[in-house]
């Protein structure tokens, strides 16, 4: 296995002792099927011990390791370095304060997720001993792709709007309201209505399409938003009702 | 410094920590719950399990088959009472999750799919097509912010168990955000920090798989069980250690040697007809001795062997193995609808952990443990797949009922006593972050990984785990000399690295004692030396407890009701 | 907890926000959403000129021949072509948006048996034909 000189230019910020983040640049020896989250580790055990970032599963599940690389918002576990030229730029996601160095602030992204009541609600619910809701496998594809997010956020690092209106809901938030709202168990949209219908609710959104464009896995954000766009219109006319689906 | 107060404090926000919180708030809604876990509930490692969780379902299975199944599959060292308990049990849990809307994969009729899996006699593995460890995690996550009674410490680090007069009463931990310590009360404290995959250079684990828990735990005198029983999963890319789940297998993947053999089925390793889905430690053991036969192919990150997935079809594929098809075409450029996917084994499971008992109570009296950190033990010395996420719903709810239950008659441990603790853990903390010794922290680690490897891997000999030993008890001295270079207080995730590496130090003691001194092999224990499973002298428990002038062993017994022993053949 | 509660307050000193990389005109998705947005200028300005038009018809005989005569003007001409353009984006932008909209299923309501881009260019794709013919009828292009 092969090694060669990559160029990393991480953006820097400690609080304590810088008043703005800055540049710092290291020489990496990487392997040739190394991930960016592989450079970032050897700065941190070898060159730089300083440097803090977030990573777990460095397998693209767990949402820790997003950050920017060359500007675009991706999971560096899954950014081979192979597929980037030898300097390699990378910062912590656009749209979030700054912590320090590559980990951004995400309580607030946390309570978005939170706001939209992201549980099973039901007016009556089944005893465990009758088993399990039947679901039928056409069922379960109706909202199993909005339930594949992985919470990385790098759909708000990517979003437009949230650049200038950061109490904008934002697309993980609404594709989670939307994947219950879906599901065929849940009967719970009225509650989640009034912080879709809001001002920060869907219609912040002016369809930009990027957090669809950068999510990692194919949640489409972007098409829970128009469709929960679509549905909140209805609601707000009465030609839906609110109450429940099932 | 300050003290946060609540009735029940878990550590860890895992499958089981969620599912403890919630049955704790569910069994007394005016409880208080505290959360404290050094990620994010949603990052815990229990995102990444991929094939599914066990429990009976259909009916053509019942609860004796799933235990027997399990029973066999620990080589006869699980508590059969507990087992008997998990069984019972796992069926409520999965359709709780269901109800709390977990996507299930479904069978035509609406009902609740399941698949085959190792060990397994009939299918019950309850899956969410192949990220069942995902959808089970986000799905208690989000439930749980359904209980105001919960209350999170999201990237918070536990440092100290705080103990008062032989009773735990919380813990000291440090918000990694702004460095400060505090204590957090409780009048019992449940650990789910999940396993030590970490000790080991090649695993399915995440980084934070650092034996938080168990170090904690173990440091407090309570004795850790069962620890020489490490799992290797069968199917692990070489290299990153990431995961390739045994539902591959499960769905009728073949694993191939380089003359093309399914060398499961050619040569005798005991699995008999099970092929494939044979138990995982003799699967590792296959592999390994493949390897050693020269009939593995050679890479660069050691030997390997084929995982063809092949003559199931891209439909199929698509349909239950998305996950693998993309991982595998990411990771090693392999398309597993063309291609045969390279494996090899890998660290995936601590069979070993916390002693608890059947509630998840420990020896200390409000401390209690549940998941991948605990040790009932219901696996025994080798734990069959799909019996892990079920094994966290269970005595996750277990150990939550009934901490609810024991913090009703007990009282809150004293605040002096408590913020003494938590200052001296304090001092400790700052006298790390200014630690300007010559070791460095990746170094240690990187010494012990080869040292565990080496000495503790899949087949071990009375010299390899001596000298892991020894290894280990000359590290920890090493890591007394520690320097770091990051001295500042917010977000130091070096500090946090080293306060790990302890962790995992005191761990790989433990493991390597308690190794050394099984003269046998049972289950994922294998000893060169000791090649056959002796059930006169060794069918017992291995016990663990630390000591200033060294780590005391002793044993346990296993607990028998209904099962008769008997050679382990499939 | 609400999308309206006020974020929490920083626990230790952050550096704010950075916008996206590339945003607006740095990047080719962004410079594209840009000018999708900038259609809303000009599609004010055609709303502006139909109303100009109108209001020309109520003014009486004299008033629409002035008007007719103002839109035979090159300017008039291309500005009107400058709309369209703009306009034309917009409802090609928009139907792309139409195919996300159609989703399976609506409340009770069953997703119609048809293509689902046809389902979501339908409602949006009508309005906007009937104000592109609008537009040129008015301009002169065509009746």
């Amino acid at each position: 296995m092969d090694l060669h000189k990559v160029k990393f230019e991480v953006l820097r910020f400690r609080p304590e002792q810088d008043q703005e983040p800055v540049f710092q640049s290291y020489e990496v020896d990487c392997m040739d099927d190394w991930v960016v989250l592989d450079a970032l580790n050897a700065i941190k055990d070898d060159i730089d011990p300083t440097l803090s970032h977030r990573w777990s599963c460095r397998m693209g599940v767990c949402g820790s390791c997003g950050m920017l690389v060359n500007g675009r918002p991706v999971l560096t576990c899954a950014a081979f370095v192979r597929d980037y030229p030898d300097v390699i730029r990378v910062e912590p996601l656009s749209n979030f304060p700054i912590v320090r160095d590559l980990v951004v602030e995400l309580d607030g992204f946390v309570q978005k997720i939170q706001s939209v009541k992201p549980w099973i609600i039901r007016r009556i619910e089944k005893d465990l001993s009758e088993g399990e809701y039947r679901q039928s496998a056409e069922q379960l594809d109706e909202y199993k792709q909005f339930s594949m997010c992985i919470n990385c956020a790098l759909c708000y690092a990517a979003c437009p709007v949230l650049a200038n209106e950061p109490e904008f809901v934002g697309p993980a938030a609404i594709a989670l309201a939307h994947r219950y709202n879906l599901d065929s168990r849940d009967e719970g949209n009225a509650e989640r209505f009034p912080v879709l219908d809001s001002h920060d609710g869907v219609y912040a959104c002016s369809f930009a399409n990027e957090c669809s464009q950068v999510c990692p896995k194919h949640v489409d954000p972007a098409m829970a938003i128009q469709q929960a766009k679509l549905t909140d219109f209805l609601e707000w006319a009465h030609i839906l009702p609110k109450k429940s689906f099932t | 410094m300050e003290v946060f107060r609540h009735d029940i404090v878990l550590v860890g926000g895992g499958g089981a920590g969620l599912r403890a919180a919630i049955a704790a708030v569910e069994a007394d809604p005016r409880l208080s719950v505290a959360c404290v876990s050094k990620l994010y509930p949603m990052r815990s490692h229990t995102v990444s399990a991929e094939g599914g969780a066990a429990g009976v379902a259909r009916d053509d299975d019942n609860l004796d088959l799933h235990a027997k199944d399990t029973i066999k599959g620990s080589d006869f060292l699980a508590d059969q009472d507990a087992v008997e308990g998990f069984v019972e049990e796992a069926p409520r849990e999965l359709y709780q999750l269901e109800h709390w809307g977990c996507p299930w994969s479904r069978e035509k009729d609406g009902r609740v799919a399941v698949r085959a899996f190792g060990g397994m006699s009939t299918k019950r593995t309850w899956y969410a097509t192949d990220k069942t460890g995902f959808h089970m995690l986000h799905t208690l996550f989000q439930t749980s912010l359904k209980y105001s009674g919960i209350v999170r410490y999201d990237e918070w680090f536990a440092t100290r168990l705080l103990v008062e007069n032989g009773r735990a009463i919380g813990v000291a931990a440090f918000d990694i955000r702004t460095g400060a310590m505090h204590a957090v009360l409780g009048r019992a404290v449940i650990l789910c920090t999940g396993g030590a995959g970490r000790i080991f250079p090649f695993t399915t684990n995440a980084a934070v798989k650092t034996g938080d828990g168990m170090a904690l735990a173990y440091r407090a005198g309570v004795g850790l069980k069962d620890m020489e029983f490490v799992q290797y999963h069968p199917t692990g890319l070489p290299g990153t250690g990431i995961l390739m789940t045994e539902a591959s297998r499960g769905e009728g993947g073949y694993l191939k040697n380089n003359k093309g053999e399914r060398f499961l089925i050619t040569y005798d390793y005991g699995v008999g007809n099970k092929a494939e889905l044979g138990p995982r430690d003799m699967v590792s053991r296959a592999e390994i001795r493949e390897f050693q036969a020269g009939r593995g192919f050679k890479g660069p990150y050691g030997d390997y062997v084929h995982l063809e997935l092949m003559h199931l079809g891209e439909e199929k594929i698509d349909k239950r193995l998305p996950f693998v098809r993309e991982l595998a075409k990411n990771y090693v450029g392999v398309d597993p609808v063309w291609q045969p996917i390279p494996v090899r084994p890998v660290v995936h499971y601590m069979m070993g952990g916390v002693d608890t008992d059947k509630n998840g109570a420990t020896e200390l009296p409000g401390l209690y443990a549940a998941g991948e950190c605990a040790c009932v033990s219901i696996n025994g010395a080798n734990r069959l797949g799909s019996n892990s996420l079920t094994e966290c719903l269970v005595f996750g709810a277990r150990a939550g009922r009934h901490a609810a239950e024991f913090v009703k008659g007990s009282t809150t441990g004293s605040e002096a006593s408590a913020q003494e603790q938590a200052r001296s853990e304090e001092a400790r903390l700052a006298r790390l972050r200014g630690k300007h010794g010559g070791e460095k922290i990746a170094q240690i680690r990187r010494e012990l990984n080869h040292s565990t490897e080496s000495g503790c891997g899949v087949f071990r000999e009375e010299e390899s785990m001596r000298a892991t030993a020894e290894t280990v008890a000359q590290l920890k001295g090493r890591y007394a000399d520690v320097g770091l270079s990051d001295t500042s207080q917010i977000f130091n995730t070096e500090v946090v690295q080293a306060l790990e590496l302890g962790n995992m130090l005191d761990v790989a003691e433990a493991v390597a004692i308690s190794a050394l001194a099984r003269r046998e092999s049972r289950g994922a224990h294998t000893r060169t030396d000791y090649p056959t499973r002796d059930d006169n002298g060794f069918w017992k428990h291995s016990l663990v407890k630390f000591a200033p002038d060294g780590p005391r062993l002793s044993y346990k017994p296993v607990v028998k009701t209904r099962w008769e022993l008997e050679e382990r053949k499939y | 907890m609400s999308a309206h509660a006020p974020a929490p307050a920083a626990k230790t000193r952050t550096a704010p926000a950075r916008p996206p990389s590339g945003f607006p005109l740095g990047f080719y998705r962004y410079r594209n959403y840009v000018v999708f947005a900038a259609t809303s200028l000009f599609m004010m300005l055609g709303c502006a000129m139909l109303l100009d038009a109108l209001h020309a018809l109520g003014q009486g005989e004299a008033a629409w021949q002035a008007f007719l005569a103002r839109m035979a003007r090159p300017y008039y001409v291309a500005t009107s072509t400058v709309v369209l353009l703009f306009t034309l984006y917009f409802v090609f932008r928009f139907a792309w948006v139409g195919r996300k909209i159609a989703a399976g299923r609506i409340g009770p309501i069953p997703r119609p048996p048809v293509p689902m881009a046809i389902t979501g260019i339908l409602p949006m794709g009508g309005f906007v034909t009937l104000w592109l013919l609008l537009l040129l009828i008015l301009g002169g292009f065509w009746l």
